[in-house]
């Protein structure tokens, strides 16, 4: 991870306005996120959370306003593994495309648990084990800020916990978190931001 | 280069694309002498055109792929996040699609000219302007799939809009491939020159906002 000095934002956000299919979802956001914070982004279901956070990604640009982000790691709803590479060949090749030198895959398949899956195809993966390989992923990249669009689905409780507890370690090694979760999974301790009644 | 890389090993599909252009440009110029007639001066006479004229179908049947899948799997989010530029994603998916389609193909020139009944002498000419040329041909599908990526219907606006797109290359190329002199060489290579400017230009619009 970058060594960022504590008072610099790791992810600025200045009047972004996001549209989608011609309609303005967000208008005038702007935000700023600092080593150590998580922002949650909640809303019903069309308010912008993943328009948002694709934003924040770098996958899509605003409509207007600017975005400035240090390295970015992004859990999106689709994982961009190909079903026919082993678990370990995929995680290989997004490792040599982010140019990771000598990735720790064996300690972070063992940290997601999925130590003994590293031979298996993608395809063999249930969709909690497929998470489980993104969320690998996420951690071999070692980005400083992680944008999450609704990390928490298809996690069995033990990957939620796993989860969890790696959001502590990102954010006390200087990392920063945005993500998007349902109104029904509460999460203690961070910022928040209401999509559904800012854009009411 | 590792994002080259890893195109050609997608695209490729673990060398299956490959074995595809292969056994397409086999079987098809095997097909042209019960077409046209065992006649080995109208088939050599006709070999230039037959050239690119496959060379076009290489383009398209390689082309509908090329973005799809990486959108419809997110893979092309991750690029995006990872800092890949859209004209970067569509250089090395050029590239890619070159390697896939038409490296097989100038590989295997003397097979076709062999079912054509032309010279070893001719081979070379059709390698040189299949080398020069086709790099267009690449742009042009690779573009194509940017600008129908997301669309209903998407291979039909592919052909629709690729097919016009390739007549000047396919007019240089057969020139160029029937005969030695230079000026359809050189108006091949700036095709292809030009093609190479203006495609990953353009296709970064047109990934933008596929990707918005």
């Amino acid at each position: 991870m970058q060594a960022t000095p504590l008072d610099q934002p790791l992810l600025s956000a200045k009047t972004l306005r996001i549209d989608r299919g011609g309609r303005t979802l967000i208008e005038g956001l702007t935000f700023d996120l600092r080593a150590g914070e998580q922002l949650v982004v909640r809303g019903p279901n069309g308010c912008g959370k993943t328009s948002l956070l694709r934003v924040l990604a770098g996958v899509a640009a605003p409509a207007a306003g600017t975005l400035t982000a240090t390295s970015v790691g992004y859990l999106g709803h689709r994982d961009g593994f190909k079903d026919t590479a082993s678990v370990a060949c995929a995680l290989k090749q997004w490792c040599a495309l982010a140019r990771q030198q000598n990735p720790a895959l064996d300690e972070v398949l063992a940290q997601v648990g999925l130590a003994d899956r590293s031979l298996f195809l993608v395809r063999a993966l249930s969709a909690g084990q497929r998470r489980r390989l993104a969320i690998a992923r996420l951690l071999l990249r070692k980005a400083s800020v992680w944008v999450l669009d609704e990390p928490f689905n298809a996690l069995d409780s033990a990957g939620r916990a796993l989860l969890t507890q790696a959001f502590e370690t990102h954010c006390a090694a200087g990392g920063c978190i945005v993500m998007a979760l349902h109104e029904d999974i509460a999460f203690d301790g961070a910022k928040t931001l209401s999509l559904g009644e800012a854009a009411a | 280069m590792s994002l080259v890389w890893r195109d050609i090993a997608v695209l490729s599909q673990g060398g299956r694309a490959l074995a595809l252009s292969c056994f397409f440009l086999v079987l098809a110029a095997s097909l042209f002498p019960f077409a046209v007639g065992p006649d080995t001066k109208l088939l050599s006479a006709i070999a230039p055109g037959v050239h690119w004229l496959l060379a076009l179908f290489l383009a398209v049947l390689h082309g509908e792929r090329i973005f799809v899948e990486d959108e419809q799997d997110g893979s092309l989010e991750q690029l995006r996040a990872l800092g890949f530029a859209e004209g970067s994603l569509m250089f090395s998916r050029i590239v890619a699609h070159w390697v896939i389609a038409f490296a097989p193909q100038i590989a295997l020139t003397v097979v076709v000219d062999i079912f054509l009944g032309a010279g070893l002498a001719s081979a070379g000419q059709h390698m040189l302007s299949l080398l020069i040329g086709t790099p267009a041909l690449s742009c042009l599908a690779v573009l194509a799939a940017a600008l129908t990526l997301g669309a209903r219907q998407s291979s039909l606006l592919m052909i629709v809009i690729v097919f016009p797109l390739m007549i000047p290359p396919l007019i240089f190329g057969v020139s160029a491939a029937a005969d030695s002199g230079s000026a359809a060489l050189m108006l091949l290579g700036a095709s292809s020159l030009i093609s190479l400017v203006i495609a990953p230009l353009a296709g970064h619009f047109a990934l933008k906002a596929a990707l918005k």
